[in-house]
This record gives structure tokens, sequence and C-alpha cells, in this order.
């Protein structure tokens, strides 16, 4: 505990040391300081020691975020043409900031109910209990009409991290869910399981269609009316890590346009 | 990767002082290294730092209508410490649970983290002794040295006593002091 200005009850600076080294003292106890740094080594030794701390963290450099921050407005920027016409993508990122960190990787099941309602409903931001929204629209460049990626951030009703991504056109109408985390496939629904490319895949056997898998670090569901359109949206996705959650989100995108509109 | 860094002072930007707002595209190509670095001294993590970056985007697209000239830095640093802030109490309120060692789930990091990973190399003791500090020597340490805000902007930006500022800087400094010993 520091006494009045900085200066510890035994007489010596304590805290006016550091606001000594930045030059944030006002000049009474400036000069008190500098007077006893000359006649006391203790104290001179100890602002000798915070000012390398100081200097060593403002010399650490600058990072370079180009490519992030250039990937960042690419993406932005994404229109995807097809053959005569555009096609729309819709992306919703429903997700915590950074909320994933490596000692977060519940076991958990999907809540099925919630998420089927959420693609029904085409409401995902309104599903219950979210605590806010961020949307954001990026419109394509000049000339190139009837594209658009929205996005937006959420944290959800309990807590966990939801990112998705919903792909429409006029055949196809898919929602595509990761949450980090191990697939718990135990507390599944009875249900089919499939074997999709390498993985298996547990299918419910209500409608719309609602599959559930573990891709790398994530768990994904996929809802739609369509069952093809679910197994392929399935196959299209790859072993996610953890990762950025936009980075994960748009390249759902770039993967459900190519499957669905390129490929398709 | 590396740059070279010049002491931290706000108003030296190209925007700083400059009369006309810059565009949502400007201050992410102009001031996108600046964020990233405070989000990665923030975060210490470069998954977390890309989250926050793009958060801290988000914030300024909807904040530059009502943004004044001004110091654009200082309230960049606001965004990115606010959000920052934000994602500190929602994790606080989280339940986690450990994952069991499993080597199958360890895959390998982006390009961009480990482009970012690579400029860090060097000094990564000096990050590690700053990620280690707790959350509340942190923030003012890198609004201090990072961002290289006065004592005043640090406590106005965080909504502290001046004294507070004073004594958390000098607190984190003496923990970094012994981190690096």
């Amino acid at each position: 505990m520091s006494g009045v200005g900085g200066i510890g009850p035994d007489g010596h600076p304590d805290e006016a040391l550091s606001a000594h080294v930045d030059g944030e003292l006002d000049p009474v106890t400036e000069a008190w300081v500098v007077e006893h740094l000359e006649r006391c080594p203790g104290c001179r030794r100890a602002a000798q020691e915070l000012a390398e701390a100081r200097s060593l963290l403002r010399g650490l450099p600058e990072v370079d975020a180009t490519p992030v921050i250039e990937g960042f407005l690419a993406r932005h920027r994404r229109v995807v043409r097809i053959g005569a016409g555009f096609v729309v993508v819709a992306g919703l990122v429903l997700a915590a900031i950074g909320a994933t960190t490596a000692t977060e990787h519940p076991r958990l099941v999907p809540d099925l109910a919630v998420l089927t309602a959420g693609h029904v409903e085409q409401a995902h931001g309104e599903m219950v209990g979210m605590q806010r929204q961020d949307r954001s629209s990026y419109e394509a460049p000049p000339g190139l009409i009837g594209s658009a990626v929205a996005l937006s951030r959420q944290e959800v009703w309990d807590g966990t991290d939801l990112a998705a991504v919903v792909y429409r056109d006029g055949d196809v109408d898919v929602s595509v869910y990761q949450q980090p985390g191990r697939l718990d496939w135990e507390a599944l629904p009875p249900g089919e399981v499939a074997l999709v490319g390498d993985g298996e895949v547990w299918l419910g056997r209500g409608m719309p269609v609602v599959a559930v898998t573990q891709r790398g670090d994530m768990v994904v569901t996929v809802v739609s009316a369509d069952r093809p359109a679910v197994l392929t949206a399935v196959a299209g996705m790859p072993e996610w890590r953890r990762g950025a959650t936009w980075d994960r989100v748009h390249d759902a995108c770039q993967r459900l346009v190519r499957v669905f509109a390129l490929e398709g | 990767m590396r740059r070279e860094r010049r002491e931290p002072a706000p108003g030296d930007g190209r925007w700083e002082g400059c009369d006309r707002i810059p565009t949502w595209e400007e201050v992410a190509r102009h001031e996108g290294d600046f964020i990233y670095t405070v989000a990665y001294r923030l975060t210490g993590d470069h998954d977390d730092a890309q989250d926050l970056v793009q958060e801290v985007l988000v914030r300024v697209q909807r904040g530059l209508r009502t943004y004044q000239p001004g110091s654009l830095r200082g309230w960049l640093s606001r965004i990115t410490t606010n959000a920052f802030l934000d994602d500190v109490r929602r994790r606080s309120r989280r339940p986690s649970v450990a994952l069991p060692e499993d080597p199958d789930l360890v895959l390998p990091p982006s390009p961009d983290a480990a482009d970012a990973a690579e400029a860090e190399r060097l000094p990564d003791h000096a990050q590690a002794a700053l990620a280690g500090l707790p959350e509340e020597f942190r923030v003012p340490v890198v609004l201090a040295d990072v961002v290289g805000l006065s004592y005043a902007d640090i406590a106005e930006q965080l909504d502290i006593p001046l004294g507070t500022v004073r004594s958390r800087i000098h607190r984190g400094r003496l923990a970094l002091r012994e981190a690096l010993a």
C-alpha cells in the first residue's frame, strides 16, 4: 500500500518510481524522487529495473497483420457468380468473441430443437436468450449486383459459442452450425448413423432433416428440409480447428457455395 | 514480418489531427497492425487476437458514423480494450470444462497465425511475461507501453482513479521485472 503521491510508508518512492520513469509525477514529487534516488542505491536499482521492463515492452515490434486484415477485407467483398446469375449467401455468426480457448472444449450435444427452430423460422438472431447481436452487411463491388454476405456475432442462450452459416438459393436452404467441443454421441436421441466421407454422421428421423457430426474441433449440425442437401453440406465441411471464429464461418460460406452453386 | 517499432505515441498516425473521417477500409488497412498488436498484447494469443480484431472492426464500422476526428488511435484503443474486457467478463461467467489430451485434435495453426507467431519469436519471453500478468495489471500496462497513453487517458478510458492507474502500472511492471529476472 502506498502513501500519498505513491511514496511508501517507509519513506521510499514505491509507486512513484514507475510514475517517475513515465514522467507522470507532479513537479514537487518528481524533485523529491530525484533527490531520493541520488542518495538511495536500492531505489536507484529498482528504478533502473522498472525502466528496463518498460523499455522492453515499448521495444516489442508491431505485428504485421496485413494477411489477417486483407483476408478479412476480401471476405467482406466476396461475390460468387454462377452461370448468368448470382447467388446470395447469408452468413450468421453466432458467437462470443474469442470464446474458444484451449481449455474450453466441452463435451456437448447440440440443442437440436433450438437449431431446427432457428433454421425453420430463419430467425437465428431472435433465438431465445441471445444476449447481443452485431450484424454487418457487405455490398458487392460496383457493377456486380445481387450478391451479399451478412454476418452477425452473438452469445447464445446457454453460454455456448455457436457459429451459423445459412446458404440459400432458389432450390436449397441449408443451415450449418459450428460449436467448439467434442460431440457426446451417447447423448444424441435415437437416429441413424451414416458414413459420409471418412466420418460418421448422426441423422435425425424427423423433418427437417438434421445431421450432427464431429469435424476437427467443431461439433457441426446441418439442418435442411432436403436430405441430399444435408448430406452434401456435411460432406463439404472440413476438419475445422478452433482458430478464429470468423475464419471458420467464412470458410463454411465458401464451401457451401462451392458444393451447391459451383459444383451442384 | 518484423517491423521497426517506434516509441508509442498516439497522435502520430496518419489520421491523427486529420479533419476527414477515414473510411472503414482505410482504418482497417492503415491501422490494422496497430489494432492487431494491441489485441495480441491484451489477449496473448493469436487466435483470440484475430477474433478480437474482427470484433473491433465491426464496432469501428458502426462507430465511424459518430466518430469525431481527433486521436484515432486513442479511439481505436478504447474500442479494442472495451471489446477485450467485454470478452473477459463473458468468459468469467461461462463454465469451462477441460478437454482431455487428444493428439488427434491438435491441428496445425493457420498460416496467418503461424506468420504472426514467427514475428513474435524473438521477444516472446517479454510477451509471455506480459500475458502472465493478471488482466487488471496487463490492461493498463498495455495502454501505457503499447498504445502509449498517459496515466490520465488510461484513467479516463478504464474509468478508474488516477492513483489506481499508477498503482496497477507499478505493480504490473514489478511483476514483469520478476518474471523476466
